[in-house]
């Protein structure tokens, strides 16, 4: 496989190259680039199966470099590695046709969950933009078992992480967090919902931010901008939820804090409700939804 | 807003976690010959300027881990690059828990920059000291945040 790694910093390549070599990934060929603009260069006349990028950088920025080569119809695999994590950056980012974000500081495994996922993909169209053009599934059936569950929290947070059946608590209230996955033709097939302890909670776990700091959150109704971009990283590795030989493949589209819940409380399933607990974070409801 | 701690933890997240180097807090006020800084501003909905200084010794252990090479194999421009990306990564994250989302962060400034404290004071800086085994001491400055 071959990678472009951008980044005006030479020492911060250094670390992605490392970084993705502790991941697992072998047999890569790495090329370097110090720019957008450079980058946009090498893509035009090499073959690459994945960009990683930074936001911020002189000459040409990153999202302008993903812009360009959309606009240029270039479908290559593109991902950012940068501190941008604002909720406007990551839906610059998404809209362009971003397949993942990845928020610095990160660890190998943080890498290797983003990635192998959109690697993985049978062809490039994840990474062009998506339209807003919903059609919502009419023959939701899948939900995912409580292994398939177990078997994705536990990679994503440890082996420690519990997972458990759960009914729907009566006193459930908003904002939830609330993930939307497409099919290859555009149509939402799945939401993936995460009550305001667990979203707060997974988005902290990924950079072993402290219980207390996520308590605060929980007890302002809020998500900061970094929890939330770590968020969209695990919502990320949800797809892996479903079972998507009937579909071809799905993709994140988006995730959204959703205030207003009654109508998305209607269309849970009972075996679509789970309690999720990280060691040392307080437990909370991972829901399949219906769109 | 942003609290001691959770700064702390941004920088611990960044040196310790990512880097592999573990200094200890200290208290920054003893911290002599900071002779290398590097500063980024946040602006937009929400203004600061994080300013991030060295000693000799803390700059080329920093260096070190990000290059994984010697230190004597390093360059001037490596060992700017690394405070400079190092600064960049606080300031980042730092915007990211004190913006609503509409705001920028420029390019880090690499030298020592009066200018950062002359633009703050007299709004008192949160300040961060560590100090490594070896003498290597590392100080970070964060200016009041000015609401747009």
């Amino acid at each position: 496989m071959k990678f472009l790694i951008v980044d005006d910093s030479k020492a911060m390549r250094m670390i992605v190259m490392r970084s993705l070599r502790a991941a697992g990934f072998s047999g890569l060929a790495i090329h370097e680039a110090s720019n957008g603009f450079e980058a946009l260069q090498m893509i035009r006349s090499n073959a690459f199966d994945l960009v990683l990028s930074d936001w911020n950088m002189p000459e040409m920025m990153g999202i302008d470099l993903l812009r360009s080569l959309r606009q240029e119809s270039h479908a290559v695999k593109f991902g950012f590695i940068t501190t941008e994590c604002s909720n406007e950056s990551l839906q610059q980012a998404h809209e362009a046709g971003a397949a993942f974000v990845v928020t610095k500081p990160f660890t190998p495994e943080k890498l290797e969950s983003v990635i192998s996922p959109v690697l993985n993909a049978s062809n490039t169209q994840e990474a062009l933009p998506m339209t807003k053009d919903f059609v919502a599934a009419a023959d939701i059936n899948d939900m995912p078992t409580l292994e398939t569950v177990r078997g994705i929290m536990q990679r994503l947070f440890g082996p420690e992480t519990t997972i458990a059946k759960s009914p729907l608590p009566k006193d459930l209230t908003g904002p939830i967090a609330v993930a939307e996955y497409m099919d290859d033709a555009h149509r939402m097939r799945f939401q993936v919902a995460f009550d305001l302890t667990l979203a707060n909670v997974g988005g902290a776990a990924l950079s072993m931010i402290p219980a207390t700091t996520v308590q605060q959150s929980i007890r302002e109704k809020s998500i900061p901008d970094n929890i939330f971009a770590n968020l969209k990283e695990v919502m990320n590795v949800c797809v892996n939820l479903f079972d998507t030989t009937r579909f071809g493949r799905l993709v994140l589209h988006e995730v959204q804090l959703k205030t207003d819940i009654r109508t998305m409380v209607t269309a849970l399933k009972q075996e679509g409700i789970f309690r999720v607990e990280l060691a040392r974070y307080p437990s909370g409801l991972l829901m399949i939804v219906e769109p | 807003m942003i609290d001691i701690s959770t700064l702390r933890q941004i920088v611990e997240d960044i040196i310790s976690s990512m880097l592999g180097i573990h200094w200890a807090e200290r208290n920054a006020a003893n911290m002599m010959d900071l002779t290398r800084q590097a500063s980024i501003d946040i602006s937009g909905d929400c203004s600061a300027v994080v300013s991030v200084s060295v000693n000799e010794p803390a700059i080329r252990q920093m260096a070190t881990a990000m290059f994984q090479a010697d230190a004597e194999r390093l360059s001037a421009a490596d060992l700017q690059d690394a405070l400079c990306e190092v600064t960049n990564m606080i300031g980042g994250n730092v915007k990211g828990v004190i913006s609503m989302g509409d705001s920028v962060l420029s390019l880090p400034r690499y030298g020592l920059d009066s200018d950062t404290h002359d633009r703050s004071s007299p709004i008192p800086f949160q300040v961060l000291g560590f100090l490594g085994g070896n003498g290597e001491a590392l100080v970070i400055r964060l200016s009041e945040i000015v609401a747009a």
